[in-house]
């Protein structure tokens, strides 16, 4: 689906534009540690302590969704826009245009990366220690990379064409955050909710997650299979989107 | 020239749009009609006037464009790459990891760049500033650097848009220098430039394209007697072609 140097140029693209975070500011990458967490004070500030949610390791579940959600808006957000980023260098040179996205998704991913591990030792020393259910998580963690990379490769592609989408999307994420479960527990919700709620992927895959990052029971796995069809399903289109339009993104005049 | 022809366009097309209103769009027509063919080692220059489609056509080459119309063929195996200054340069990298991304982005293998290394740095004379971040870079040294890489990548058609000099004089001398013995090694190469004597020193065969249209290809001299003494000429050729 995506060639060798299509992959040897996402890889080294990424790797330098890592590179490139850590010389711009002058804490390099502690950013990637503390940018994630000022995001996270914000949210336990709002939620925790002015909302009042204060049911018992309500810091733990809200941070297990922030992670995750970042992981998705930032990823998807830049890659959504990345053939417009890289306008210049897709008229110079020739570029596989999967490259593009998969840049955001690689530095993205590995800086989700980063986060989870000092969020998992922050567990840890909360009393939530690894159990048998971790064994679900890179199945888990494998089908939220392919719904972002499904998300970043389709948008990627016809953005150029629709530029306004970027600006619906701020506002779709907006709202996607509210209902996804990530400062509420869809247990909570009433019973006439549910259904609709739960039919959000994000609510499934951010549930499932965070329940086994919190020793909860692990509900039924045939919802992610499902999300998992669908992002495959949408990768393929995504893809052939960017091949077939491979050398139409050069001749726009952006 | 009994050889085969390792590119021919036939009557190639491409048009780019225009967007008028909000949902229509009109298409322009950057090339309309254009036929070239391209052996192996020779020099094929292209000459026209501003806005003839020389750069499209260039593009078209290097695999960055497709065609609307007409059609195309590559032998396999050959691709074509712009004589391209500074690719893909980040100002946070080094000099050196600029070096790398911007070889991999014009082609190189990494086998490649790792070979040539040495030899770009020795060319670009910023040898000790090589592990220094670009931004550190003044404006010249960053041209040299991007001049070397470009200038020693090897694709199997070399595609120069307008033959410049970069950096200080001597740099400027010495990178001309450089595209010259480029252009004269069995190198095939594609180059477009308004330098007629340039061309006429450097060039086996001209294509010579106006508004879009191949009016002409053939030996240098040819050629390049009927475009320097256009004017009225150009429409009526136009019209023999058709």
């Amino acid at each position: 689906m995506i060639g060798n140097r299509a992959l040897l140029l996402s890889y080294h693209k990424a790797w330098a534009d890592l590179k490139a975070e850590t010389e711009r500011y002058f804490a390099g990458f502690a950013w990637w540690f503390f940018e994630p967490i000022l995001h996270m004070v914000t949210n336990y500030v709002v939620f925790s302590l002015l909302l009042g949610h204060n049911e018992d390791n309500y810091v733990a579940f809200l941070l297990c969704g922030l992670v995750l959600w970042r992981w998705i808006v930032a990823t998807v957000t830049e890659g959504a826009g990345s053939l417009l980023t890289e306008k210049w260098l897709i008229q110079q040179v020739y570029v596989p245009k999967t490259v593009m996205p998969s840049v955001s998704l690689f530095t993205h991913t590995f800086k989700f990366f980063l986060v989870l591990m000092v969020l998992m030792i922050y567990l840890w020393f909360n009393g939530f220690s690894p159990t048998w259910d971790y064994l679900y998580l890179p199945y888990f963690l494998l089908v939220f990379f392919l719904v972002i990379m499904s998300m970043s490769f389709l948008l990627s592609s016809v953005v150029p064409f629709f530029p306004d989408i970027r600006m619906l999307l701020d506002h779709f994420f907006r709202l996607a955050f509210f209902l996804s479960g990530i400062f509420f527990s869809g247990d909570n919700l009433p019973a006439k909710v549910k259904p609709i709620f739960y039919l959000n992927p994000f609510a499934h895959l951010i549930e499932l997650t965070r329940d086994v990052l919190l020793n909860k029971e692990v509900g039924s796995l045939m919802p992610l299979h499902i999300i998992l069809l669908g992002a495959l399903f949408v990768l393929a289109i995504g893809v052939s989107l960017l091949k077939k339009f491979d050398s139409a993104y050069a001749k726009i005049s952006f | 020239m009994t050889e085969n022809p390792i590119v021919r366009l036939d009557h190639v097309g491409l048009y780019y749009s225009r967007r008028s209103h909000f949902f229509r769009s009109t298409p322009f027509w950057a090339l309309e009609d254009v036929s070239l063919e391209l052996c192996r080692g020779e020099t094929l220059g292209v000459i026209g006037r501003n806005g003839a489609g020389k750069s499209t056509l260039l593009r078209i080459l290097a695999g960055i464009l497709k065609p609307d119309r007409g059609s195309i063929y590559i032998e396999k195996g050959i691709f074509g790459s712009l004589l391209s200054l500074q690719v893909g340069f980040v100002p946070y990298l080094t000099g050196r990891e600029n070096l790398v991304l911007s070889g991999l982005l014009l082609g190189a293998s990494k086998r490649e760049i790792k070979q040539k290394m040495d030899t770009i740095i020795d060319y670009s004379e910023i040898a000790s500033f090589i592990d220094e971040p670009l931004r550190t870079y003044s404006t010249g040294m960053k041209a040299r650097l991007g001049f070397s890489i470009a200038i020693h990548m090897e694709p199997p058609i070399l595609l120069i848009d307008e033959v410049l000099g970069v950096g200080d004089a001597d740099f400027a001398a010495k990178s001309l220098q450089s595209i010259k013995d480029r252009i004269l090694s069995d190198q095939t190469v594609v180059i477009v430039s308004h330098n007629t004597n340039f061309m006429k020193q450097v060039c086996q065969r001209l294509l010579w394209v106006e508004d879009g249209v191949s009016l002409m290809q053939g030996p240098t001299e040819a050629v390049l007697e009927q475009y320097l003494a256009k004017g009225g000429t150009v429409r009526q050729l136009k019209k023999n072609n058709a």
